[in-house]
């Protein structure tokens, strides 16, 4: 149930009645999850003055059915425990079905009818008992005459009964598949929700650059140690970096001078840590300072050039950044580097996964991003973005 | 003496961790610093050191690369930046890791418990070597190069992949042989056989000795001899080569 059992804080009847009928909840749970919120419902229902009718009613035929068998020459005694008999059956058939419709109509008919073969069975001898324990004749077939007499009302009682429960039972199922759409409903709904504060935190993470940061420091370190005179230039470009990316944080469009900034420092910072080993360009066509892109790709697109193709080459390694439009207003974003290719089956990682799924929220589908390898060696990331029609 | 090999293919942690350990285990001596994965492999083929200290990402191969053909003949300690979630698992003993920047307190817990376990056996290799398949399984793989260009006078020639027999180091040269429509040629390639081996599949090629690499599925036999000494015998070469010590284990015959 979404809500907690307005019983367990109801009044003292309420809540007397919760606290003891709990262990049972707990037990169909256990068992049926949907079953257990059916019988909540139905306790709701039952327990609270909107039930008072259903009780009223209930006892009304009870009282009905017990005077109908008395003006038939029953005596009161009899009368009333028949009849009380006769509708706790009927009431545990129709709540059974109600509760439980997920079982075949036949079976609830079946056993509904053999429960009136049993039934009538046991209320002949009951009758023949009766009969003899007051002095009449304990003769069977005379007790059989008497149920005969009244078989004309019994049967199409009973069968309009039968009739009735697979009614409930085929409304019980229709309530049921919706408890179960409702259900699979909250639970998807429940896991996107997951799946999004995942991916948030995952981008987030991924803006801090854990190890980016972390082996610059280790560089830093060194050179502080040994009093290296290089170590406060590196310390201001690192500045520099975490100041420019912690900024970009939680904004949800930046210009792609700050995003560029930020890589400067990265590449700066990468040059210096592998003594010139990486090299890196930035090339930005004029005009394009103020175009707006989600915070992080780029840093994205240059980190993973940086990981998958030049940290794992031997020797030295470039990368370039550069920004241009075409003549019919698109703009592009390339980050080429001569590292290590691709793999033909290499799949997206985090953070071209998130890359793509945020350039789809942002741009929907103006934007597109490639990654290819260049013949000449390396990969090409480029994003292409066609501008909002004015 | 204790022999260390550090490999970093920053040079800054690289000194910083060659201080750090002299002061923190001042009977051990650095025999090998390597500036890259297949550096530190080949150096550790040449030295064969008591320890190995590893930073992760590094060009040619990873540190978990060359741990895993260490394959447990020496313990290996992770360097890394940042605490890749996987490796935690080595902290079970398995293997041990550092974080940079180093932490004195750390590298000294450290060396403690090298000093102890070099005294025991390590833990059972094929425990350690499924923990780095795993490992090396989260790694994004760079393309396998499917030709490899050699210099022959002033031709550059184009040599596939599949056709190489076995490449063999010649100074700073790799000598390569590969077979073209049925005969047998050679070819300098101006890779050093160290760095070559980075772009060369495992699953398809296999070291036998500091100096050769040969295409598994060449291989037709292997002969041990009275020395201790082993040679392979090829399919497409009439070729022997030599099989140095620390692969015969590949060998064993069932």
């Amino acid at each position: 149930m979404d809500t907690p059992n307005p019983l367990a804080h109801g009044n003292r009847f309420q809540r007397r009645y919760y606290r003891w009928a709990l262990p049972y909840y707990e037990r169909f749970g256990r068992e049926d999850p949907l079953l257990r919120e059916r019988v909540e419902l139905a306790d709701i229902y039952l327990y609270s003055r909107r039930g008072l009718v259903a009780w009223a009613g209930w006892l009304l035929c009870l009282v009905g059915g017990a005077a109908w068998l008395h003006g038939r020459g029953m005596g009161l005694g009899a009368a009333l425990g028949v009849a009380a008999l006769i509708m706790v059956g009927l009431t545990i058939a129709l709540l059974g079905t109600w509760l439980r419709p997920q079982q075949k109509s036949g079976r609830i008919v079946g056993g509904f009818m053999g429960g009136m073969v049993i039934g009538t069975i046991a209320m002949l001898l009951g009758l023949s008992f009766g009969r003899a324990l007051s002095g009449k004749s304990a003769d069977l077939s005379s007790s059989l005459a008497a149920l005969q007499a009244h078989a004309a009302t019994l049967i199409p009682l009973g069968l309009s009964f039968a009739l009735l429960l697979t009614g409930v039972a085929r409304a019980g199922r229709s309530a049921r598949d919706h408890q179960l759409a409702r259900l699979k409903l909250v639970a998807e709904r429940d896991a996107a929700a997951r799946a999004a504060a995942e991916a948030d935190l995952r981008l987030l993470q991924a803006q801090i650059h854990p190890h980016f940061v972390f082996n610059t420091l280790a560089t830093l370190q060194h050179w502080v140690d040994r009093r290296d005179e290089r170590a406060g230039p590196l310390l201001r470009e690192l500045t520099g970096f975490l100041r420019r990316s912690t900024e970009l944080l939680g904004r949800s469009v930046v210009p792609l001078a700050d995003e560029v900034q930020a890589v400067r420092h990265y590449l700066a910072i990468l040059t210096t840590r592998l003594d010139g080993r990486v090299q890196g360009e930035v090339h930005i066509a004029p005009g394009l300072e103020a175009e707006p892109l989600p915070p992080g790709l780029l840093l994205t697109l240059v980190e993973n050039a940086v990981e998958h193709g030049l940290e794992p080459k031997i020797g030295g390694g470039r990368l370039t950044l550069a920004a241009g439009r075409e003549p019919d207003g698109r703009w592009w974003l390339r980050v080429d580097d001569d590292g290590l290719g691709l793999a033909d089956e290499a799949e997206d990682d985090v953070g071209l996964t998130n890359l793509r799924l945020r350039l789809k929220h942002h741009f929907g589908e103006r934007a597109s991003f490639t990654l290819q390898r260049l013949a000449e060696g390396g990969t090409r990331a480029e994003i292409s973005i066609t501008p909002e029609p004015a | 003496m204790t022999r260390l090999l550090i490999a970093d293919d920053e040079p800054a942690p690289r000194e910083q961790l060659a201080d750090a350990l002299a002061v923190a285990w001042p009977e051990a001596r650095i025999v090998a610093s390597a500036e890259h994965g297949a550096d530190a492999w080949d150096q550790w083929l040449a030295h064969e050191p008591d320890v190995c200290f590893l930073d992760i990402r590094m060009p040619g191969l990873s540190g978990i690369d060359v741990a895993r053909r260490i394959a447990g003949r020496c313990p290996v300690v992770f360097v890394t930046a940042h605490g890749d979630h996987a490796l935690q698992a080595f902290d079970a003993g398995a293997v041990d890791y550092l974080v940079k920047p180093l932490d004195p307190a750390r590298l000294a817990h450290t060396v403690a418990r090298l000093r102890q376990g070099l005294q025991r056996p390590a833990v059972a290799p094929e425990a350690l070597q499924q923990l780095l398949a795993q490992l090396a399984g989260q790694q994004r793989r760079p393309a396998w190069p499917d030709t490899l260009q050699a210099g022959v006078g002033k031709e550059v020639r184009l040599i596939r992949v599949e056709d190489v027999i076995y490449c063999e180091s010649d100074s700073r040269y790799t000598r390569v042989v590969y077979s073209d429509a049925g005969k047998q040629c050679e070819a300098l390639l101006r890779t050093p056989l160290k760095d070559l081996l980075a772009q060369l599949d495992p699953a398809r090629f296999q070291q036998v000795h500091r100096s050769t690499v040969v295409a598994s599925a060449q291989i037709a036999s292997a002969l041990r001899d009275d020395d201790g000494g082993m040679v392979l015998r090829l399919r497409g070469s009439p070729d022997t080569l030599t099989v140095s010590r620390p692969f015969q284990g590949l060998f064993k015959g069932q």
